[in-house]
């Protein structure tokens, strides 16, 4: 009897451990098939959003071009169509990802604008009232509480300019691909020298040409009529071989510091008009600006167009501020030059449109903690300069 | 003997466990997704061809340095951990309407993995021109068909909106006469009027026509045919001299004549 008992014990217990094994293996194998048909779902909204972003011009379709609000996300330019992007568009983008980011002018006001920033204090000033923020965005993919999303939009073209020599000034520019020197390209630059001028104003010549890397992918280019110790100058280039373009640009002042410009030009609304400000930030010197928009063509030409109040005197008291108007459907350039009392030099560049100076952006949540994120990538164009975005998406039920 | 019945089941239990793993290979989560290459290939290619750089190299030699610059260009494109492959072929239709695709060059950076995606990029080349001969209306039949378009400029639009009907005729005008041996403005209600009246003056006997009235549900009416006259049972005349005939309802009269008159 005994004997039958502990039998019985013996083999319950067997059958209940080889029950909870098998229980175990089934629920992990469940449990793999559950996660990767979740990431799955996330993988195919990864697809979705990048597919909107670059192949619907939004509605209405300019709205780029426009301070009308967005009834539908979309970056793609109508115009051009296929995986082409807008450059006004992108600039309509909220990037930062807090208030803490945004810039305050005047300070007080509460008029804030958005920071799509370049080097050398180059960038696009926007105000944020008529920026898409990342929750209006993604409400209108229908996402929004269920999907996050961000979207890095960079140049394919890695373009790195550094001053050489000076008297004669002397630049070199490198160009990369994805990892790999890019030789044989053909450069388009230019070169937007600053003097002091004949009357109060300083005055901007620009000097162009054209030029091919070697085969290291660099290539040193001089400038025999700058000839300043000192010089001040912006300098862009256009890089294009076999339908890959990319953009790079340098800036020097003769500032006591480098990094601090004196006029700081905003964007006061999408149909072109420009705030061209003192900068706010500390006590600055009084400066005279001169200032030329150039007007970006197919084959990287610059053409300089008139503008309104081109020269002018700007200070931290009585002339914070001027305001000009530019041709809001043409990309190009804003070039600023700008002088002080004590003969500093310095100069500034507002690309209107993100392709003209080669400004990345990104766009939308932080995926930072999320255990599954999907990207997807996509070699787009904007206004003929390549680019490659990346959508980055997680699930936000965890 | 409880203990070789519950081992007889584990064994069982263990079996359906072995097949179902054996059967059922579920990817890692991880794997649930990858770049869409296919897209990308597709965007890749699009965009080296925005400004037609493609299309102007697949054209050349294969030993023209445009193909170096190309491939370079795709180097730097897609991403280092990315192999790729771009064949060109060659597409010809045989006289028996076969179509023919042959290779014309190939660049690739290395062999293929075990798992790659194609797209595809049809592109012509930038010294051909193509000229396209839309077929005539009865060119079949060997009719010589006529459009004519009402374009009487002292006539008004009715319920047409964000048009004028001179504005459609020219339209139309633009969209249709490749399609006609003969199209045809009619500019004002007198030329309107010659058609009514088959006359000559206007391109020969009227046959074979077509009409096409632009400013919406009404037709614009010869002055002439406004004026008394013996034609009042046809609804040209908007007043009769007094007598009954005033309260007919003379435009739709007008209308039903025209159609009467204009059956091919």
């Amino acid at each position: 009897m005994a004997g039958a008992t502990i039998d019985h014990m013996v083999a319950v217990t067997i059958l209940i451990a080889a029950l909870l094994l098998t229980m175990g293996i089934y629920n992990q194998m469940f449990a793999s098939a559950v996660a990767y048909e979740s990431n799955r779902k996330v993988a195919m909204k990864a697809v979705d959003i990048i597919n909107t972003a670059c192949i619907c011009p939004g509605n209405p379709e300019n709205w780029g071009e426009t301070n009308t609000s967005l009834l539908g996300f979309g970056l793609q330019d109508p115009q051009a169509g296929g995986y082409a992007l807008s450059p006004y568009s992108l600039m309509r983008l909220r990037t930062s990802s807090n208030d803490s980011q945004l810039v305050e002018y005047p300070l007080g006001s509460g008029l804030f604008y958005n920071n799509i920033s370049a080097n050398y204090g180059h960038g696009i000033f926007s105000p944020v009232g008529d920026c898409l923020n990342y929750t209006a965005a993604a409400k209108m993919l229908g996402i929004n509480g269920t999907y996050g999303f961000r979207l890095d939009i960079v140049p394919t073209l890695d373009v790195n300019v550094s001053q050489v020599a000076t008297k004669p000034l002397k630049l070199n520019v490198e160009v990369h691909g994805s990892g790999l020197p890019l030789s044989g390209a053909t450069l388009n630059y230019h070169l937007f020298h600053v003097d002091k001028g004949e009357g109060e104003y300083p005055s901007i010549t620009k000097y162009s040409d054209v030029n091919q890397t070697n085969s290291s992918g660099s290539v040193d280019i001089e400038f025999p009529y700058v000839m300043n110790n000192e010089p001040s100058y912006s300098f862009t280039v256009y890089v294009s071989l076999g339908g890959v373009t990319g953009v790079g640009y340098y800036t020097c002042n003769t500032l006591p510091d480098e990094d601090v410009q004196y006029v700081i030009p905003l964007i006061q609304d999408f149909d072109g008009k420009i705030i061209i400000a003192h900068n706010w930030n500390g006590d600055m010197p009084a400066v005279t600006y001169n200032t030329t928009f150039f007007v970006l063509s197919s084959d990287f030409r610059m053409h300089p167009i008139q503008i309104d109040n081109s020269t002018g005197q700007l200070d931290g008291a009585e002339n914070p501020y001027n305001t000009t108007e530019i041709r809001a459907y043409e990309v190009g350039l804003l070039v600023i030059s700008y002088l002080t009392p004590e003969d500093d030099m310095g100069s500034v560049i507002l690309p209107w449109g993100v392709g003209a100076l080669g400004v990345s952006i990104s766009f939308g949540g932080d995926p930072t903690g999320y255990s599954f994120v999907a990207t997807e990538l996509r070699q787009v164009s904007v206004n003929d300069i390549s680019y490659q975005v990346k959508v980055s998406t997680w699930s936000l039920s965890g | 003997m409880r203990t070789v019945e519950v081992l007889f089941v584990i064994v069982i239990l263990l079996g359906a466990l072995l097949m179902t793993i054996q059967f059922a290979v579920l990817p890692s989560p991880r794997q649930a997704f990858g770049t869409n290459l296919r897209e990308l290939s597709q965007s890749t290619l699009e965009t080296l061809d925005g400004k037609g750089v493609l299309t102007e190299t697949v054209f050349e030699d294969s030993n023209d340095t445009d193909w170096g610059d190309l491939q370079k260009a795709l180097s730097a494109s897609l991403p280092p951990n990315v192999v790729y492959n771009l064949s060109v072929y060659d597409i010809s239709t045989s006289s028996g309407g076969v179509i023919n695709y042959n290779l014309a060059n190939s660049i690739s950076d290395a062999g293929f993995g075990v798992d790659s995606e194609a797209a595809s990029l049809l592109v012509t080349s930038p010294d051909v021109t193509f000229t396209i001969t839309p077929e005539k209306v009865g060119e079949k039949t060997g009719e010589n068909n006529t459009l004519y378009i009402l374009n009487c400029n002292e006539a008004n639009g009715w319920w047409i909106t964000g048009y004028t009907g001179q504005s459609l005729a020219i339209d139309l005008y633009d969209f249709l006469s490749s399609y006609f041996t003969t199209t045809v403005l009619i500019n004002d209600t007198d030329e309107l009027e010659l058609l009514l009246e088959n006359s000559t003056s206007l391109e020969g006997t009227i046959q074979n026509a077509v009409v096409m009235n632009p400013f919406g549900e009404a037709v614009p009416i010869p002055y002439n045919y406004t004026q008394n006259g013996p034609q009042w049972d046809e609804g040209y005349y908007l007043v009769d001299d007094g007598s009954q005939h005033e309260y007919y309802d003379t435009y739709s009269k007008y209308c039903y004549t025209l159609r009467k008159n204009t059956t091919i």
